[in-house]
């Protein structure tokens, strides 16, 4: 049988090596290449192929050099770090919600999970409003209902304007982390509840000793979700702020890179993808890395 | 599951009422800016300018089917479906296919192969995007078809994945009787296997399907507008910027965001089930 | 089956092996065919399947399809056309469709002035339309465009076809100005155009006076006292500001309003575009002069019930947005409001009576005589003079085959010399024709037969702003002043400074980059 196998391998797995090669492999590499020449888009400056304008390391020094580029990096990294904590958090509340209780509980995680089937850049579009006419006017502005200078103009400074978007994302994603965190759970076998009951322990002892290390491999999960997602975290960033008071975030940057300048930069923005994907590369893996850990550990 | 949920529900034994009140606001909440896109589909331009929260003065259903009009809601409802279905299938045959020979053929080149479509799961959109564009062109694949392509090859890895870490748990010995039974490879695949993969099939499935609906950049990068085929959300991208030099026609923008998003909310209440249980399994094997 | 399994994978690295090759090959037969052979087709169009016109002006877009059909039908050839709105991402959308193979791409498409041809003229992508010779009629047309309005890097070679010409100013409303003051309104008109800076400030600070509390108060304007209405009348009654602004939207002040300013030392884009230290350094007085323009100007601004305040507040995009600001100005509640006569089209959606009756005031900037470096203007000169720009040109793709591209030519010749070309633009499209001369034209819209008058007074300044560095005017300096300074509710003669210093340091940053 090993031999059958075998021997139908290559034919079966071509399709999906063909499709890998065209769509992600060729491209990425090709991405690495351009990224040292004077890409601009259409052509490549100075003359006709690629070789010929080739700059080095130039895009690179460039990329890091620029004020734009480094305070985007600053700037979703801050994000990455609330919106990860921010999400999990909500969406593990509404979990531990939502398992309590037995009735109309499918009829609350449908409510909560439907915000994930809306795209980002409508999305944004609904929020910029609700963040003007309800936050602002109606509740916590100068001449709202409870003022709370925090949370009025909230897209009008780079630290406020941080917080609505984590607002924005929990909203939208919260549901989604939520049905992972109640499919774990539900693993959790009742017993060691009612064993630890009998004994008289408090709810948040049972949460922290019981809950939270059972839970370990769901929160794996979501951690490695949101913070992917927040890192490359684009449509809404441009639907909400555009990246006005210095809130734009790497993917962004990227994109706009080829309109800052005349003719457009694309050789440069290809540099800044190049960093951008190793920073993925490093964090995420990292971060599976120590999580997984510590599941082994408890 | 039954005792687990009835265990679960023990531990907040008290404060249940509570529970409930709690939920609801949450729920209110979550719902808000639904609401808001409803009520601003039935408005004026200068309606929603002035009362962006209020409902509107008179229900006026006219401003819907403008919107469905300018977005050319039905064909594009049907080229939106054709791709992700056609999308869908290339990745659930490619991907099935290659992670089944791979877990039946445990060699050092398939697991090297295996560890390439994983990685490439890191790999951010913005880093390929533009070479990715350029190298499509060179292939005469900057169209519908080439967008297929496109997908599957951004849907392999995760399904890859996904299908590799369900197979090894299928028993081998099935597959083996009908090979001597005289099956050809597909046949053994098709017939036997690929019925036994459903509920992953079903979480690959909700799962590309959901971001390959929505997405608007690739359509954009590679359909644009040299053909009159466009996806709905690339119609309402056209239908936004199309309609005023720089301000935004909230009019024409609330209805037809709310007629785009009304096919997937139908199909996800309908489908609901498979929904919740695709994203649940979809993590735990990640 | 071993043999077939064998086959197979041969059949598919051929597949991915010839498809990489095509790739190449294709390549590079792209870029070489661009130069040189683009004019030697001549005028016959004959086997030309469709020309694909490309442009970027979402306004016009209904008349621009309807005139393609026009085309159509008196010369059989199949036009499609592509209308996308000028300030979104319509540079973005051009560069997808010309990534395409050459059958595919547009063959003509606009290009907004020198800041974006250079792209296309390094991509080889532009024709340079002097060097074509076989074509009489369109070495004509070409020859004959006005040097100052020609697409050119260095003087002689020519990239496009000039679109039309626009001006801008403060937008206003004749009638509301007869309504607000007794006596003659075409000389209060005349003396508003003609006033200093000094008595154009005391002036809007009468009519908000008028506003708050109306009195028959008195207004010097161009050294004649006009008086107030004792009370608000007519289209007064609903005013609550001066100004109409679009706070929220920064490259309405960013742009053009700032280009006034630039006027005062660049004479031209060409000048502005190789701008040295030191002229970049003598803009100082005239960006301080924009400030506190722009101070007046966003201090007297309209509200939906009162005056606007500058604060949090005006700079969102649902209160202040371009929208609800065009909407105000229609709805009567500001005096003026700083747009270009290409909002004529908008306006007369919203009301066509209003459309009929609105004509320009120019934009003035406190300037001393010493800040005007450019040209020989005194102050007040410079201060009843309005901005006329070519705001884009039609360039042809010198990628396509020769026959498309003398179809190219010919239907630009028939757009801007046949009579029923030259009607739709300036009847259908509402333009103001770059070839039409003042003195003889007359336009049925309001605002382009007054920016036509300030032609023929020869009373127009250029666009040197586009030749600023790419993304400084309205995404820097536009954006410093939103966040900075309209949130803030007073400004200080320090704030004029340090907008003017800003402006100016950026624009010496960005140049270099």
């Amino acid at each position: 049988m090993t031999g059958y196998y075998k021997k139908w391998f290559y034919p079966l797995v071509l399709p999906a090596l063909i499709l890998f090669a065209m769509v992600i492999l060729i491209p990425f590499l090709l991405g690495i290449l351009y990224s040292f020449t004077g890409w601009r888009g259409t052509y490549f400056a100075g003359g006709g192929e690629w070789y010929e304008s080739f700059v080095g390391l130039q895009n690179y020094v460039k990329a890091f050099k620029n004020p734009k580029f480094m305070s985007s990096l600053w700037y979703t990294l801050r994000y990455t770090v609330v919106a990860v904590i921010a999400i999990n958090a909500a969406g593990l509340a509404l979990g531990l919600m939502v398992t309590g209780i037995s009735k109309g509980s499918g009829a609350y995680r449908t409510i909560f999970f439907m915000p994930n089937l809306l795209g980002g850049l409508a999305l944004g579009y609904i929020w910029q409003i609700i963040f003007n006419s309800l936050y602002t006017d109606l509740l916590f502005g100068p001449n709202g209902i409870f003022p709370v200078d925090f949370f009025s103009y909230m897209l009008q400074d780079q630290t406020k304007a941080l917080f609505a978007l984590v607002i924005m994302m929990v909203w939208q994603t919260a549901g989604y982390m939520m049905i992972v965190y109640v499919t774990g759970l539900n693993n959790i076998p009742g017993d060691l509840y009612e064993a630890a009951q009998i004994d008289g322990t408090t709810l948040w002892q049972r949460f922290k000793n019981i809950t939270l290390p059972m839970l370990m491999p769901s929160i794996t999960i979501c951690v490695f979700l949101t913070l992917a997602n927040s890192f490359k975290l684009l449509d809404q960033n441009i639907a909400l702020t555009n990246g006005d008071f210095n809130t734009r975030m790497l993917a962004m940057q990227i994109l706009r890179t080829t309109k800052d300048t005349t003719p457009p930069d694309y050789g440069l923005a290809q540099a800044q993808a190049v960093i951008f994907f190793i920073m993925i590369a490093i964090i995420t893996l990292t971060q599976v890395t120590v999580t997984k850990k510590q599941e082994v550990e408890l | 599951m039954e005792q687990k949920a009835q265990a679960t529900t023990r531990r907040f034994h008290g404060s249940k009422v509570v529970l409930y009140i709690v939920l609801t606001l949450l729920a209110a909440y979550t719902l808000a800016p639904l609401y808001f896109l409803l009520v601003n589909s039935f408005k004026s331009q200068s309606e929603i300018v002035r009362n962006p929260l209020s409902l509107p003065s008179l229900w006026d259903f006219s401003y819907l089917s403008n919107a469905a009009e300018k977005i050319n809601f039905f064909r594009s409802l049907g080229i939106t479906f054709l791709i992700t279905l056609a999308s869908l299938i290339l990745i659930v045959v490619v991907s099935s296919l290659a992670a089944w020979i791979m877990v039946r053929n445990k060699t050092k080149t398939s697991g090297v192969i295996f560890l390439f479509f994983v990685s490439a799961m890191l790999i951010p959109f913005q880093s390929i995007m533009y070479p990715l564009l350029n190298f499509m062109d060179m292939l005469g694949l900057k169209n519908m078809g080439g967008l297929v392509i496109m997908y599957g090859g951004f849907g392999l890895s995760m399904s890859v994945f996904l299908y590799h870490g369900f197979i090894k748990s299928v028993p081998q010995g099935i597959e083996e009787a009908a090979v001597i039974d005289g099956a050809n490879i597909l046949q053994v695949f098709f017939r036997i296997v690929f019925p036994l993969l459903r509920s992953t099939t079903v979480t690959v499935i909700i799962l590309n399907g959901m971001w390959i609906w929505n997405d608007y950049l690739l359509p954009f990068l590679v359909i644009g507008n040299s053909s009159g085929v466009k996806t709905l959300t690339l119609e309402l991208y056209f239908a936004k910027i199309l309609s005023g030099q720089y301000g935004s026609p909230w009019e024409l923008i609330f209805p037809a965001v709310l007629i785009s998003i009304l096919p997937i909310v139908v199909v996800f209440l309908s489908l609901q089930k498979y929904f919740i249980k695709g994203i649940s399994e979809g993590a735990v094997k990640t | 089956m071993k043999k077939f399994t064998k086959l197979l994978s041969v059949i598919c690295m051929l597949a991915v092996v010839i498809s990489m090759f095509s790739a190449c090959s294709k390549k590079n037969e792209n870029p070489g065919s661009s130069s040189g052979s683009s004019s030697a087709g001549g005028n016959t169009a004959g086997s030309v399947k469709e020309l694909y016109i490309y442009n970027s002006k979402g306004e016009n877009a209904e008349q621009f399809t309807a005139m393609c059909k026009a085309y159509e039908q008196a010369t059989g050839i199949k036009v499609r056309s592509f209308s996308i709105g000028s300030g979104q991402d319509h540079m973005e959308t051009l560069r997808a469709e010309m990534q395409g193979a050459a059958d595919a791409q547009p063959a003509i498409f606009t290009i907004q002035g020198l800041k974006e041809l250079i792209e296309w003229k390094d991509s080889g992508a532009a024709l340079d339309l002097s060097s074509v010779t076989d074509n009489t009629e369109f070495k004509a047309l070409v020859d004959a465009i006005p040097e100052g309005l020609r697409l050119t890097t260095d003087g002689t070679n020519s990239y496009g076809i000039p679109y039309n010409v626009e001006g801008y100013g403060y937008i206003m409303d004749t009638q509301m100005l007869a309504d607000l003051i007794d006596g003659d309104m075409q000389a209060a008109y005349n003396d508003l155009v003609f006033c200093s800076y000094e008595e154009f400030e005391a002036f809007v600070k009468a009519v908000d006076a008028y506003i708050k509390a109306p009195s028959a108060a008195t207004v010097t304007l161009n050294g004649n006292t006009y008086t107030f209405k004792g009370q608000k009348t007519g289209l007064a009654e609903n005013l609550t500001g001066v100004f109409a602004v679009a706070a929220s939207e920064k490259w309405t002040y960013g742009d053009h309003m700032l280009n006034v300013a630039i006027n005062a030392v660049f004479p031209n884009v060409a000048a502005a575009n190789s701008a040295t230290q030191e002229q970049l350094d003598q803009l100082k007085g005239p960006f301080s002069a924009f400030a506190r323009a722009l101070d007046l100007k966003t201090s007297y601004a309209a509200g939906d019930t009162a005056g606007a305040k500058r604060g949090n507040d005006f700079i969102v995009a649902t209160n202040y947005g371009y929208d609800s600001t065009l909407q105000r100005f229609v709805d009567g509640k500001a005096l003026f409001m700083k747009n270009g006569n290409w909002v004529a089209p908008q306006v007369s959606a919203l009301d066509e009576e209003k459309a009929s009756r609105l004509t320009f005031v120019p934009v003035k900037i406190p300037l001393t005589q010493e800040d005007i470096v450019a040209g020989d203007w005194t102050v007040e000169e410079f201060n009843s003079t309005i901005p006329v720009f070519v705001p884009m040109y039609y360039a042809i793709n010198a990628n396509k085959d020769t026959q498309t591209i003398a179809a190219a030519e010919n239907f630009l010749i028939w757009l801007n010399t046949t009579e029923e070309g030259k009607r739709y633009v300036t009847e259908d499209f509402q333009f103001i024709p770059y070839n039409a001369d003042p003195a003889t034209t007359t336009l049925s819209n309001s605002l382009g037969q007054s920016i036509l008058n300030f032609m023929k007074a020869g009373k127009t300044l250029s666009a040197p702003y586009n030749g600023a560095p790419a993304s400084w005017g309205g995404d820097t300096v536009g954006l410093e002043i939103m966040e900075k300074y309209l949130t803030k509710e007073t400004w200080t003669e320090e704030d004029y400074g340090s907008i003017a210093d800003y402006a100016i340091s950026k624009w010496k940053e960005m140049m270099n980059q």
